[in-house]
């Protein structure tokens, strides 16, 4: 037999474990910041910015559960629910501070973050002047609630600008913060009351605010360094190669303003060097291990750091070779669109290719305009 | 309260159940998070070990959520035996398919020894089901010091094979995350409970959150399960001078007897020069092809050590930069006026035995 089990038994420890699990993302957070500083990343600020906005966030939550349920006395009462709001103010506003550098004006209008930056110092004056449920304090948060918005605004924009891996766990954050949103407005205060009774309502909205939490711990775990956003930066050189006639059937420089690689003769010399050169390291170590089948996807070598790909059957003398500062999923990703795109288009020529004589790789050249596509 | 001490009541009760419920939340989270690291593990270098941990996290969640029924809401003695039952075998059944995956991918002592041992104590753990319908017997004469021996023998294993200097840190921690376990189970025991009271429950509740905290470390800096196979995955190790000559060269899995050793060096050394010609750098070469397979290339300043390897594994980065720079920081006088003689290269062989444990 069991003995009953109370709201509060359930309620209480439920907003703990919300509690601990925020304050657990927001060092997590704080971690991945510090442990990504030194590849001197602008955009890993947001990393900072999430841990500031969580632990906020949590602190007003914990103030909301000390209110409810511990404090009785009136001005104790007033004095707590206003460090509470204060708190939820704080959270927006430290993260928009966070954000606001050069690194996220690419993305975002420096001026519009300026200006609800300022804005939510509004109702963090009124209410030191005014008691909380004076409606001119209520009506002062609407800079909080835009800035809240705009937060999200500014990570959608950031889920536009990434691909692959980083794109979709980017996307579980985002749908983990919408879920706990939803979880804050549903056990807010005064809101009125859609299931049932007001028990079942804000137990309901602590479940949902832990299992967002929980999604965007699973989603930010090993989070990948803010580098992946960047990879556009982090290209330097593009070559197909036809490896039955050790030619360079298409390159293309990302570096363009580097005086170095279009000007130098050095590097021409180094371009075929390393063509053929791949070829030849692929067929040495093959020999040596006697593993023919399988041909090499990387070559690392100081600062850089090469990535091949074979063409598929009908195009297996083709090898897709990138250039780059350093590995990340993005760069698989956008190497293999290459490769699509490329058999794709130039699908007629290969039909006939065994008749085209060497010199008329010219014709590869419109490869630009796709690449220039790829790249957005 | 019932004559028996529980259900536990008083103004502790609230702080003790919330702690309760915090613990297994990050239980479940540990357990979820090890389950995205293998997911998200590469399939060559991935290991089934995580899966292991995944397990025996979420039978501890329910050996937890066991124990609140029966030290909060069980009205009499017969349903508070029910729910430690339950617990207690979550945990045993959770800790054997533990050990199993774990003795299934790390040879910890003599082969699948502890799996069986487990299993006896799973099976007398059913039998005692119903014969007296009360595991804490068999849990504390038997299953615990078994998991503390089998914990022993693993984290020696552990430590023989991680090559990060920072490792032995992270073990100190597991140690010190295992010691508080310990003294939380001693402070939750009811014989403890019966003289303190309640507030021993909330210590030993604290001892056990500090404990899951610590694991939550552990865990997050626990490098991937495949740098500590990484005996198993080298291929062969080659020794050469700047000309390609080769110094040294061990294989570890194939017959080597048809190889020329000298044919292959020198093929390596036309690789690393063309690398240095095209990027300007001496560097760190590695060629990984699809499936795993991986050639690292290290170059000192007189010698170059290349391992052909299954996998590539920071942990053997590590370790041939080790060879290379011991080699040369014995041989230096040597290679800086060599005169051709072999000979003197023969202790190579303990050094690289010595740093690849053969």
């Amino acid at each position: 037999m069991l003995i009953p089990i109370t709201y509060r038994e359930i309620h209480i420890p439920a907003m703990f474990i919300s509690i601990v699990l925020g304050y657990q993302l927001a060092s997590y957070f704080l971690y991945l910041y510090f442990k990504n500083r030194d590849e001197n990343l602008g955009l890993n600020r947001l990393l900072l910015a999430f841990s500031g906005f969580f632990a906020f966030l949590v602190t007003a939550f914990l103030f909301r559960t000390l209110e409810e349920h511990y404090i009785g006395g009136t001005l104790l009462n007033e004095i707590v629910n206003k460090s509470m709001i204060i708190f939820v103010i704080l959270s927006v506003w430290s993260f928009l501070l966070i954000t606001y550098t050069s690194e996220f004006h690419k993305i975002v209008s420096s001026k519009i973050s300026k200006l609800i930056l300022i804005s939510n110092i509004i109702p963090l004056v009124v209410l030191v002047i005014l008691d909380t449920s004076h409606y001119i304090v209520q009506l002062s948060m609407i800079p909080n609630t835009l800035g809240l918005f705009y937060m999200l605004f500014l990570q959608l924009k950031l889920l536009n600008r990434s691909t692959g891996n980083i794109k979709r766990r980017l996307g579980v954050i985002l749908l983990g913060e919408v879920i706990f949103g939803i979880a804050l407005v549903l056990g807010g205060k005064g809101v009125p009351i859609l299931l049932y009774s007001p028990e079942i309502q804000w137990l309901f909205a602590i479940i949902l605010a832990i299992f967002a939490e929980l999604i965007i711990f699973i989603a930010i775990y090993k989070f990948p360094a803010f580098l992946e956003f960047e990879w556009r930066e982090n290209l330097i050189k593009l070559f197909i190669l036809d490896q039955k006639r050790l030619s360079i059937l298409y390159s293309y420089n990302f570096i363009k303003n580097d005086e170095i690689v279009n000007n130098s003769d050095e590097f021409f010399n180094r371009d075929r060097l390393l063509t053929k050169g791949i070829i030849g390291i692929d067929d040495i170590i093959g020999s040596i291990r006697g593993i023919k089948t399988h041909k090499l996807e990387v070559i690392q070598h100081g600062n850089f750091l090469l990535l091949l790909r074979s063409g598929d059957i009908e195009y297996k003398s083709l090898t897709f070779a990138l250039l780059i500062k350093k590995e990340m999923n993005s760069m698989r990703y956008f190497l293999t669109q290459i490769k699509k795109q490329f058999q794709g288009f130039y699908r007629d020529i290969f039909a006939e290719y065994e008749l085209l004589n060497g010199e008329q790789v010219e014709m590869f050249g419109s490869f630009d305009l796709i690449l220039k596509d790829l790249l957005k | 309260m019932n004559n028996y001490g529980y259900p536990l009541t008083g103004g502790l009760r609230e702080s003790i159940l919330t702690i309760d419920w915090i613990i297994i939340f990050l239980c479940l989270e540990l357990s979820l998070m090890l389950l995205v690291r293998y997911k998200n593990t590469p399939k060559e270098t991935r290991r089934i070990q995580d899966v292991g941990y995944t397990i025996l996290f979420l039978a501890y969640m329910l050996m937890w959520i066991g124990l609140i029924f029966a030290d909060f809401y069980a009205a009499d003695l017969l349903t508070r035996r029910l729910f430690l039952t339950f617990g207690y075998l979550s945990l045993v059944t959770g800790v054997f398919i533990f050990v199993l995956i774990i003795e299934k991918s790390f040879n910890i002592w003599k082969e699948n020894i502890f799996s069986i041992l487990f299993l006896v104590i799973l099976v007398l753990a059913g039998i005692n089901i119903f014969v007296e319908f009360d595991l804490k017997l068999v849990i504390s004469i038997t299953f615990w010091p078994l998991l503390a021996v089998f914990l022993i023998f693993y984290l020696k294993g552990l430590m023989g094979r991680g090559y990060n200097p920072h490792f032995k840190g992270f073990v100190v921690l597991l140690i010190i995350s295992m010691v508080s376990l310990f003294f939380g189970f001693i402070l939750g025991s009811e014989m403890i409970l019966d003289i303190l009271g309640p507030l021993s429950k909330l210590i030993a509740d604290i001892f056990h959150l500090a404990s899951v905290i610590l694991l939550f470390l552990f865990f997050i800096n626990l490098p991937p399960f495949s740098e500590f196979d990484w005996r198993d995955k080298i291929e062969s190790l080659f020794i050469m001078d700047s000309s390609g000559l080769c110094l040294y060269n061990k294989f570890f899995k194939i017959n080597s007897e048809n190889i020329n050793e000298n044919l292959i060096t020198g093929s390596l050394t036309t690789i690393k020069l063309l690398l240095e010609k095209i990027t300007y750098q001496r560097s760190i070469s590695v060629f990984r092809k699809k499936g795993g397979s991986t050639t690292i290339i290290y170059p000192g300043k007189y010698i170059t050590g290349v391992l052909f390897c299954d996998e590539d594994l920071m942990s053997l980065k590590v370790k041939l930069f080790k060879l290379v720079n011991k080699i040369e920081s014995l041989y230096w006088t040597i290679f800086s006026n060599w005169n051709g003689n072999m000979e003197v290269f023969t202790p190579i062989k303990n050094i690289s035995a010595r740093i690849f444990l053969y």
